[in-house]
């Protein structure tokens, strides 16, 4: 049998988790990050939001060539026209899969997709400058053209030669200690390419080829450290001070679509959806999938003018223990006289409240 | 002023090098100079240092994006403050910054397209503008292969800023180039500062191959014989990866391929993994390092060669910049022709969609710019075609500005048909006296200096295979292998930040 690739196992993941109920451009949309109230609230119900944007740049006939050969390899099977399911077989292969690389519980697409590139620079080039000019080296060619980032390196630079040194040396304390909580392979990754004043990074396609991995592998392996560093700075920043200025200012509180935001602008100021329909000239659904989309962006976003605790509670109930995200189903369980957006905001708040 | 004083100053060179002197001298003191200084000598130093010691702006209008970014960033490496590169490659965010504080800045560098933009022309007048500097001048003769038509502007715009003195500085400009360059620019009497395009230290080779594939072995042999670094040119980027990932599998490990499809970051990392001694071996096409100034680079192998004796003499003055012996191979076989027939061919757009193409935009009363992305997309045209196309409307009084005045499509597809074909065949002529000199059998210094209207004064040691020059003092000394294992996560991280003071876990 031949070797899968790690794409083919993520995306084997989604298939486990959506089930019959979506189609594979759901998985599509979801890996490439499509900012979309429908991608974002179905990443939001399956608790897959972990892998959103981890492949900005796949094309659709790669994902149906992933497919295809989990089909052939008798881990999926087809269900209906563009559905696919897990087989046992291939159930297996993925907890196998899991097991082994546990560095895929790293990841967070969603949370830190958008800056997760901006902050790995700034780490890099940081690293760079700083230790070139530690060893009176002042003449080196950044790491990166970017200006946002070369602007934020310098501001952040300790003015004396002192404070210099003794920067550098807390970030490495800092990076050692990170990295020795991760696995050998992510710390190698991490480590491999960075840049300093002896030795040039390596790109991920070399480090692929001394590896023995795909470019893509390498990349997964280097994001899933980059999150997992973000996620410790929120959690530990009192271990990480020099390190914790590394993401501020890229944190943007809430990511919206564009319209979605404008429906916001307009609830904030006491408008209902009815009024905001009519005020936009946009259908009610529109407006209700705005309404999921901020309750899945902005956790301080109450629900409460929508439904009421004792009906969040019963829904919740239900889809527990009904084991099922098909919204007729759970129509049909909780009575006809809840609206199939009360049900989608109760599931899309669940969701995002334990942490995909 | 004592100009060495202040290179040294400035720069933290002691002496200057051939030409450049005189070049700034001429500058300083008002003239026009048209200036042709061999590969490799520095050509940036040339306006670097007088628009440093002017009082106002200068504007260097250079026609590679990434070679102005390059640029930039080693003169703020250099420690020179207030420089900035304008181009289609910055965000708008940092475009309209750059363009707020135009005034602050020493040096100014722009791509052409940039200047065309009314905005910026507007914005730039205000300015006290004190030299014009065309970098690679040699792009802007119209039978240079990397002609585009807003240069044909350039002497206009310059007049807009009050004719400050112009440079125009190229390596490689045949004497036809050079009065192009002067008609141009609007140069009234311009100093020519012409220097000898021929580099000594470099010894030229041609070798013929029967096939592809012994092609390919040769290379193998060559990289893996030859004395290091090396730089390997490819017509495409999808051979230059082939290659590299042959050679690797072969045990030539130190190699890495560059083109213009790789990430930015990706890119620098090469490029700075090369200069640092890192990589042995690179395998690219004409997108490297123009901006980047290795001096030891031993050997340059041509796998395809380029449509004109010019580029040619460009990419191999990367060698031996230091003055040491170097090599220049290239590598011939008949099936390359068609390839290269199809370089020439690359920017032809079919009849049906030449005429789509006009008919679409013959619908339109104003064609903005987010328009004409589309359009292209949608025709499959690239920018530097529609640039010809489109200098044709304007120069037919079709487009005016934005606004797109009635037209007879047939009429312009003729007109753009007409000027491709003489485009074409001056092209065609160039390769035409490329190749005599790829199969000539006399001395390939002696008429590579011919061409560029030289006489041969001093013929070097290994001049070249014709004259009887051997590899022999090319070859590696030694067959050391490097090793590129990794080493573990712990002992890169302390090398990284440097010295064991801070080893101590």
């Amino acid at each position: 049998m031949e070797v899968e690739t790690t794409r083919q196992a993520i995306v084997a993941t989604i298939l486990d988790c959506f089930k019959d109920e979506r189609t594979i451009y759901g998985i599509f949309h979801l890996l490439k990050g499509k900012k979309s109230a429908q991608t974002i609230q179905d990443g939001a119900f399956f608790g897959v939001l972990s892998y959103f944007g981890l492949f900005p740049t796949l094309k659709r006939d790669e994902l149906e060539k992933d497919i295809n050969k989990l089909i052939s390899n008798g881990q999926a099977s087809l269900v209906e026209q563009d559905k696919v399911i897990l087989t046992n077989s291939g159930k297996q292969k993925l907890t196998q899969f899991q097991t082994k690389n546990q560095y895929i519980a790293d990841l967070r697409g969603w949370q830190y997709h958008s800056y997760t590139e901006e902050f790995w620079l700034r780490i890099s080039l940081y690293v760079q400058v700083i230790t070139h000019i530690v060893s009176g080296n002042r003449q080196f060619y950044p790491i990166t053209h970017q200006s946002s980032v070369q602007r934020w390196v310098k501001k952040h630079l300790p003015k004396s030669a002192d404070e210099r040194k003794e920067k550098r040396n807390h970030i490495y304390d800092e990076l050692y200690a990170f990295l020795s909580r991760c696995s050998d392979i992510q710390a190698t990754i991490f480590v491999q390419q960075l840049s300093g004043e002896k030795r040039v990074g390596l790109t991920k396609l070399q480090l692929a080829e001394q590896l023995g991995m795909d470019e893509t592998t390498v990349n997964l392996y280097h994001l899933s450290t980059v999150h997992r560093l973000l996620n410790e700075l929120n959690d530990r920043q009192e271990t990480y001070q020099n390190l914790s200025i590394f993401d501020l200012g890229l944190k943007k509180s809430i990511v919206l679509t564009e319209s979605a935001r404008k429906t916001f602008h307009l609830f904030e100021k006491g408008h209902s959806i009815e009024s905001i329909s009519r005020r936009r000239q946009l259908k009610q659904s529109t407006i209700e999938d705005h309404i999921v989309e901020i309750a899945i962006q902005h956790p301080q976003f109450s629900i409460r003018p929508f439904v009421c605790k004792e009906l969040e509670e019963r829904i919740l109930q239900v889809s527990d223990m009904l084991q099922t995200r098909k919204l007729r189903e759970l129509k049909e369980q909780i009575g006809s006289e809840v609206s199939f957006f009360v049900i989608r905001l109760v599931l899309a708040r669940k969701k995002v409240q334990h942490g995909s | 002023m004592d100009l060495e004083q202040q290179l040294q100053l400035h720069f933290g060179y002691g002496s200057f090098r051939i030409g450049q002197k005189e070049v700034i001298q001429a500058l300083l003191s008002g003239e026009d100079v048209i200036a042709m200084l061999p590969t490799g000598t520095g050509k940036s130093i040339c306006y670097q240092l007088p628009a440093l010691l002017s009082s106002g702006t200068t504007l260097v209008i250079s026609p590679l994006l990434s070679l102005m970014e390059d640029q930039v960033q080693q003169l703020r490496s250099d420690g020179v403050k207030g420089v900035i590169a304008i181009n289609s490659f910055m965000s708008k965010d940092d475009r309209e910054t750059a363009l707020r504080k135009l005034h602050t800045y020493k040096i100014i560098y722009l791509s052409p397209e940039m200047l065309q933009v009314a905005f910026i022309q507007k914005q730039l007048a205000k300015l006290v503008i004190s030299l014009f500097v065309v970098d690679e001048a040699h792009c802007i003769s119209q039978w240079g292969p990397d002609f585009r038509p807003d240069y044909l502007r350039l002497g206009q715009i310059k007049e807009l800023f009050g004719n400050p003195p112009c440079l125009a500085i190229t390596a490689t400009a045949t004497r036809g180039v050079q009065e192009d360059i002067r008609a141009m620019l609007l140069m009234g009497r311009p100093i020519y500062l012409i220097y000898s395009v021929d580099r000594p230290e470099i010894s030229y080779r041609v070798e013929h191959c029967e096939t592809v594939q012994a092609k390919i072995e040769r290379v193998q042999q060559l990289v893996e014989t030859l004395n290091g670094p090396g730089m390997i040119y490819f017509s495409s980027r999808m051979w230059a990866e082939n290659v590299a990932s042959l050679l690797k599998r072969k045990g030539v490990l130190r190699v890495a391929y560059y083109h213009g499809g790789l990430a930015t970051e990706d890119r620098l990392l090469i490029q700075q993994q090369f200069m640092n001694g890192q990589i042995d071996v690179i395998c690219c096409t004409s997108a490297f390092g123009m901006g980047i100034n290795k001096k030891d680079i031993r050997y340059v192998l041509h796998f395809h060669y380029p449509i004109e004796l010019e580029s040619y003499v460009q990419e191999v003055g990367r060698a031996a910049r230091d003055g040491q012996p170097s090599v220049a191979i290239l590598l011939y076989c008949m099936e390359d022709r068609g390839l290269v027939n199809m370089l020439l061919e690359r920017e032809r757009l079919s009849d049906e969609q030449l005429k789509q193409l006009l008919h679409t935009v013959k619908m339109f009363n104003f064609l903005k710019a987010g328009d004409e992305r589309v359009l292209l997309d949608q025709i499959g045209c690239d920018e530097i075609t529609w640039r010809t196309i489109r200098y044709q409307l304007e120069a037919k009084g079709v487009l005016q500005k934005e606004r797109v005045k009635s037209f007879s499509v047939d009429a312009v597809f003729c007109r753009v048909r007409e000027d491709e074909q003489e485009r074409y065949q001056q092209k065609q002529k160039n390769l035409e006296l490329f190749l005599r000199w790829i199969r000539t059998n006399t001395c390939r210094r002696k008429r590579l200096l011919l061409y560029f209207s030289e006489e041969l004064n001093y013929q070097p040691m290994d001049c070249c295979d014709n004259c009887g020059a051997t590899l022999k003092q090319f070859q590696k000394t030694k067959s050391a292998q490097e090793s590129v294992s990794l080493r573990t996560w712990k002992e890169t991280l302390v090398d990284l930040f440097g010295q064991s003071d801070i080893a101590r876990k």
